[in-house]
């Protein structure tokens, strides 16, 4: 297995922990005003700077960034879909490392997001739980001695907290024990989706895991509850690849370099095939049979999707062409892993 | 009238877009020559499959939301919203709305979630002692299968582990 930072990043591709909050004696979206938007970015700003964190930050107003880098952002989880849509009063601090965002006038006032490479659970939370202690440092929260922090949809209050763990599990997709492991996860208020729901049954085998953690439990049972899950995931996912590489190594390595030498040969490439080769190649590299950085392969994931390819590119590109770059783009990868070939 | 593109005298009833060798084709078949060609039955299956999907969707959304659920006649002094509003979009115009609503909406809630409202985490300025909570609770989890299991040297130090987290957090609240 490769060396990586991460724990468990073989099956773990990130955690990401979320808070939401709005301002006390504001206007939740709907009935805002241009001046109230204005006024939380302000108020952000100020809480990192009396807390001496605003240098750690970079902030970005979504009306100084055009479509293209917008979907680019919402695409590699650097903002939220929803703030890419929220052209005129939509704003982000993100932290230099990536490891905090505080995404400003989406849905709520404020989404602070904590973010881990790998398993990390409880690091993300502490991360998004720092950054909103810094912005509450000076501001007053919307709370409610019933209904714990306010929210613009009320199943979201109590802690205002969610948090969702991506996940890599070909395995478990392809011997078909996903449903019944979602259906047990369900029963724990835990929703197993594919990571890209656009591009229909994940091939991929990217799933996030979610749970809100909001109201009915603590956020310490609801996080451990989702850490369970978590490992119960990963040891399946291992359990089956292992059983597989230590019963028919010669199997496996057929299968893995079949797939392998099919992106070598490549010649046109879509979206949806990039994600499945992509994934293709995660599964050798945890098998132990390619040495690639998880870390590596997810970021490759993200650079050749359509939203960063229209980004690199001058002119707009027609469907054919993007399938081109990338398929060029994928065997210039291989020929770095495997420069044997 | 459209004719069908195969026996060109039945009237088309399926439209179907094909991307052949990168080139778009619109196909217009009947019913007849569309059920004798595989690779349409395979999409009106995908097709059913969806359709049947949304329809479950459909009845999860209606169970979830009992269409005799009463709407009350409240307004939020401060932000204009009626609860009628709220319940149809499920969102909240302010936080003087929770509470303008607050009976109904603990009704509301109450169905959806079941159990008991956990009203948040405690004042900002905890930072780090969620995750050092976390980690009691799952030493204490660890702790009691080591006593269960006899294990007691194992439990004896995942013990002192407890004390030690319990005392740094302690310490960082007294910062």
């Amino acid at each position: 297995m490769n060396e990586y930072a991460a724990p468990w990043a073989d099956v773990c591709v990130s955690t990401r922990v979320t808070l939401l909050r709005n301002f006390a004696a504001v206007p939740f979206d709907s009935a805002m005003s241009d001046s109230d938007a204005y006024d939380n970015i302000a108020r952000v700003e100020e809480g990192l700077i009396n807390t001496g964190h605003r240098n750690e930050f970079t902030y970005i107003s979504m009306s100084g960034v055009d479509a293209a880098q917008r979907a680019w952002m919402a695409e590699s989880g650097q903002i939220t879909p929803e703030l890419g849509k929220r052209v005129s009063r939509g704003a982000a601090f993100l932290a230099k490392g990536k490891t905090i965002g505080i995404y400003i006038n989406e849905l709520d006032h404020l989404r602070i997001d904590g973010m881990m490479p790998g398993f990390q659970l409880q690091r993300a939370a502490d991360l998004a739980m720092a950054a909103d202690s810094w912005i509450g440092h000076g501001a007053r929260y919307a709370r409610d001695a019933q209904f714990g922090y306010l929210t613009v949809n009320p199943l979201m209050c109590g802690a205002g907290m969610t948090a969702a763990v991506t996940l890599h599990l070909p395995m478990i997709t392809a011997t078909q024990k996903r449903d019944e492991l979602a259906a047990k996860l369900k029963g724990r208020g835990q929703v197993l989706k594919p990571l890209r729901t656009d591009l229909g049954e994940p091939g991929d085998g990217m799933y996030r895991l979610v749970h809100d953690v909001t109201l009915s439990s603590t956020p310490e049972d609801a996080l451990l509850s989702l850490s369970e899950s978590v490992e119960e995931l990963v040891t399946t996912e291992r359990d089956i690849r292992g059983k597989w590489k230590n019963s028919d190594l010669l199997l496996l390595e057929d299968r893995v370099f079949r797939d392998l030498a099919v992106i070598e040969a490549a010649r046109l490439m879509n979206e949806k095939e990039m994600c499945l080769r992509v994934s293709q190649l995660r599964f050798a590299a945890a098998s132990g049979l390619v040495e690639m950085p998880f870390e590596a392969l997810d970021q490759l994931r993200l650079n050749l999707s359509d939203a960063a390819l229209n980004l690199r590119s001058d002119a707009v590109l027609s469907d054919r062409q993007r399938d081109e770059m990338r398929a060029n783009a994928m065997r210039r990868e291989m020929a770095l892993i495997l420069p044997e070939h | 009238m459209i004719l069908c593109d195969e026996c060109g005298q039945r009237p088309a009833a399926i439209h179907v877009t094909a991307v052949i060798n990168g080139e778009k084709q619109d196909i217009n078949l009947c019913h007849e020559c569309a059920s004798r060609r595989k690779e349409f039955s395979v999409h009106m299956s995908a097709l059913a499959d969806k359709l049947g999907m949304l329809f479950r969707q459909r009845a999860e959304q209606a169970a979830q939301q009992p269409e005799n659920e009463p709407i009350p006649a409240l307004t939020c002094p401060t932000c204009g919203t009626s609860y009628a509003i709220f319940h149809k979009t499920g969102r909240m115009g302010c936080a003087d709305c929770y509470e303008a609503f607050r009976a109904p909406l603990t009704e509301w809630l109450k169905k959806r979630v079941g159990a008991g409202i956990y009203a948040g985490i405690e004042d900002t300025g905890s930072q780090g002692t969620l995750s050092g909570r976390m980690e009691i609770i799952r030493l204490k989890k660890a702790q009691k299968a080591a006593v269960d299991g006899e294990n007691y040297e194992l439990a004896a130090q995942l013990r002192d582990q407890i004390r030690l987290v319990q005392s740094q957090l302690e310490g960082r609240t007294h910062e």
